[in-house]
């Protein structure tokens, strides 16, 4: 049994490091499920450094271009180049490659420069160049959007559970706790008093890594407790559609639900129903990141009887 | 008869034997020769025009024909009245989508969206983020997630009908007025109703590479088309209403991109765009014939009237506008230089964009 274990452990550290990240000194701008007005970020936002390695594979400006690396060997599935090939509908991911690889997984590469896409041989090798990171499509900026999709599954997963681990040592921030009730918004604070009942709780929280200072990302984990209770968990790890609505990992929490409107990036992440009792209440909120570094913030308030 | 007589009557029995062999084979070849009669070529302004400025006359919406010169970003759009006359015009510096009712021009980011009416005043404005284009020639409207994981109609007034997401991404979408086939980046189809309600959903075929490389479907009938999966791609032809499949057919493995797919207004023929070919399928004889182009196919368009398949290829810096009469014979060819892509067909008449100019054409017979 233990073998057996060992084993599944190594086949999956060897699957797990068998993707190569595609832009050299990637740095993450953008993280996995944070609310982009229309969508769900089902996928990272990266951005590289210029690599001084010319490619012939995709033709010119290629010693200056942030160059784009396939993950793995695999095959193009489906590509797109703005305003250069045909797309029945208006495309928002710009330039885009998607590659599948023997196990199924397909890795989505979007964004990139103009007639820098590869389109064949369909065949690539880890490491091949695919294209260059470029500003194409809804993006305000040269980045590399990078999304890995289980077709087994048909959810988007998040690219982090997949490619080798990135330094991360900055601790994620909670910077508020609120109970909304019947449409009024309470701002908790210790010591406060409030009636029992059944209330919306948000908990206002973002990431925060070394390179990047002055960005806010989404956390990977977010729960809540109730006295110690659990009350709630959100994991940032997979996007599906269900019955024509993006639903978020295992527990497919719909994420319409999941966030407050206008919560861009730093990520408001919503728990409802929260059944608070009367009596002295300690509401607990636990943000990880991905690398595991985490936070908690407690608030202690009365709740009194609403007889 | 002396023996070198006898040479003298087979060279001239034989090719009329050929020629008649000929019009018993290719009967279509004996029917009138359609010819290309270059009627008129307009200049349209880089700024924005009106004519009803400078006439003060206003022409009816349904006598409108839009159009889009469209580059690899943005471009000229506007509209001709049915005397192949400008009436309006403007620049798009990122994308529009026209139709006959109205056009909206959007941005690289399109936050916001209005939807003008032909005449360039607001009809009305669209709540949230997302990219619109036009379908069913102008009858319905849709509005695409950045992501392409999602999509939205949009009525008149510019409010959200129906909304739905999709477990995958978008590669391909095509509409009437009473369906919406949507093809997925994971080999998979949903048959979408006019609400939005899912009528049936094609599984992922046989294909290694399960993708959905176009759809189409008819603009007066029930069929639609599909095709999918890489290494064969395969075509499928159905019907809406019933899930019949009427015809399925591999063709070569093609470059991993959308492909163009239109239906001949007779319902015989289905058209599929190639890597600088076309695919001619004859759904009534079942067969396919490969028209090769010079380049790469830049649009198409089928004349009822004339029976014409009008085909706009890229030739270098030309653009090629070539006729054929299904399944293959040549009916004209010309090229001409041209940044702008622009194709419209209506009852053997052909309006081709060139650089800022329009050229008008007539499909005549001799």
């Amino acid at each position: 049994m233990r073998i057996h274990a060992v084993m599944i452990c190594i086949a999956l550290a060897v699957f797990l490091c068998s993707f190569d990240w595609p832009l050299e000194n990637s740095v993450v701008t953008g993280t996995f499920g944070e609310y982009r007005q229309d969508h769900f970020h089902a996928g990272l936002d990266l951005v590289g450094s210029q690599s001084a390695v010319a490619s012939t594979a995709v033709g010119a400006y290629a010693d200056r271009a942030v160059h784009v690396r396939s993950g793995a060997d695999g095959e193009i599935v489906f590509a797109h180049d703005e305003g250069v090939s045909y797309s029945s509908v208006p495309v928002g991911l710009g330039s885009y490659v998607t590659l599948q690889t023997r196990d199924r997984m397909r890795f989505l590469y979007c964004h990139l420069a103009k007639r820098s896409v590869r389109i064949e041989p369909f065949t690539v090798a880890a490491r091949d160049v695919i294209g260059f990171a470029g500003d194409t499509g809804y993006s305000g900026g040269i980045h590399l959007h990078l999304g890995v999709y289980k077709q087994d599954t048909q959810a988007f997963l998040n690219p982090l559970e997949v490619f080798p681990a990135l330094s991360d040592t900055r601790l994620p921030v909670v910077s508020g706790i609120f109970a909304q009730k019947k449409g009024e918004i309470l701002s908790l604070s210790d010591g406060r008093m409030i009636a029992e009942g059944e209330y919306t709780v948000f908990v206002r929280t973002h990431d925060v890594r070394e390179n990047m200072h002055a960005w806010k990302y989404l956390p990977y984990e977010v729960s809540l407790d109730v006295n110690g209770t659990p009350a709630g968990k959100v994991v940032f790890d997979s996007i599906t559609s269900q019955a024509g609505e993006a639903v978020m990992g295992q527990d497919r929490k719909k994420l319409y639900e999941l966030f407050r409107d206008g919560e861009l990036y730093s990520g408001t992440v919503t728990f409802s129903p929260v059944r608070i009792m009367q009596g002295e209440v300690v509401l607990t909120a636990r943000v990880k990141d991905f690398a595991g570094n985490q936070a908690e913030y407690s608030l202690k308030f009365s709740v009194r009887s609403t007889l | 008869m002396s023996k070198k007589a006898f040479p003298h009557i087979f060279s001239f029995i034989l090719p009329l034997l050929g020629v008649l062999a000929m019009l018993f084979l290719f009967p279509e070849n004996t029917l009138p020769e359609p010819v290309l009669e270059l009627i008129s070529t307009i200049d349209i302004p880089e700024n924005e025009y009106s004519a009803d400025s400078q006439t003060g006359q206003t022409e009816p919406a349904d006598a409108l024909v839009p159009f889009f010169l469209e580059e690899e970003t943005g471009g000229v759009f506007g509209y001709l009245n049915r005397n192949n006359r400008l009436v309006r015009s403007g620049r798009a510096v990122f994308g529009c989508t026209i139709s006959g009712t109205g056009y909206i021009v959007f941005p690289k980011v399109p936050d916001s969206l209005a939807i003008n009416n032909p005449d360039g005043s607001p009809a009305a404005t669209i709540s949230g983020t997302g990219y619109p284009r036009y379908f069913a020639a102008g009858k319905r409207l849709f509005v695409f997630t950045s992501d392409l994981t999602g999509l939205r109609e949009i009525n008149s007034a510019g409010i959200t009908i129906w909304r739905r997401n999709i477990p995958s991404w978008i590669t391909s979408v095509s509409a009437n007025q009473e369906i919406v086939v949507v093809g997925l980046s994971s080999g998979a189809c949903l048959l979408l109703g006019k609400n939005g309600e899912i009528i049936r959903e094609m599984a992922a075929g046989e294909s290694r590479i399960a993708c959905i490389y176009g759809t189409s479907c008819e603009q007066i009938g029930t069929r639609y088309a599909v095709l999918s999966g890489a290494g064969p791609h395969r075509i499928a032809v159905m019907e809406a209403s019933t899930g019949e499949l009427v015809f399925k057919t591999e063709l070569p493995d093609l470059a991993r991109t959308e492909k163009r797919m239109l239906f001949s207004s007779c319902r015989r023929y289905l058209f599929v765009e190639g890597d600088d070919s076309v695919f001619i399928i004859d759904l009534a004889e079942k067969k396919v014939d490969t028209i090769f182009l010079p380049g790469r196919l830049i649009a198409f368009s089928y004349s009822k009237d004339s029976g014409i398949l009008v085909l706009l290829a890229r030739r270098g810096e030309n653009l090629e506008l070539s006729g054929l009469r299904p399944p293959r014979a040549l009916v004209f060819r010309t090229a001409y230089p041209s940044v702008s892509r622009f194709l419209y067909t209506d009852a053997g008449l052909i309006a081709a964009g060139r650089n800022n100019q329009i050229s008008f054409f007539n499909t005549g017979e001799e």
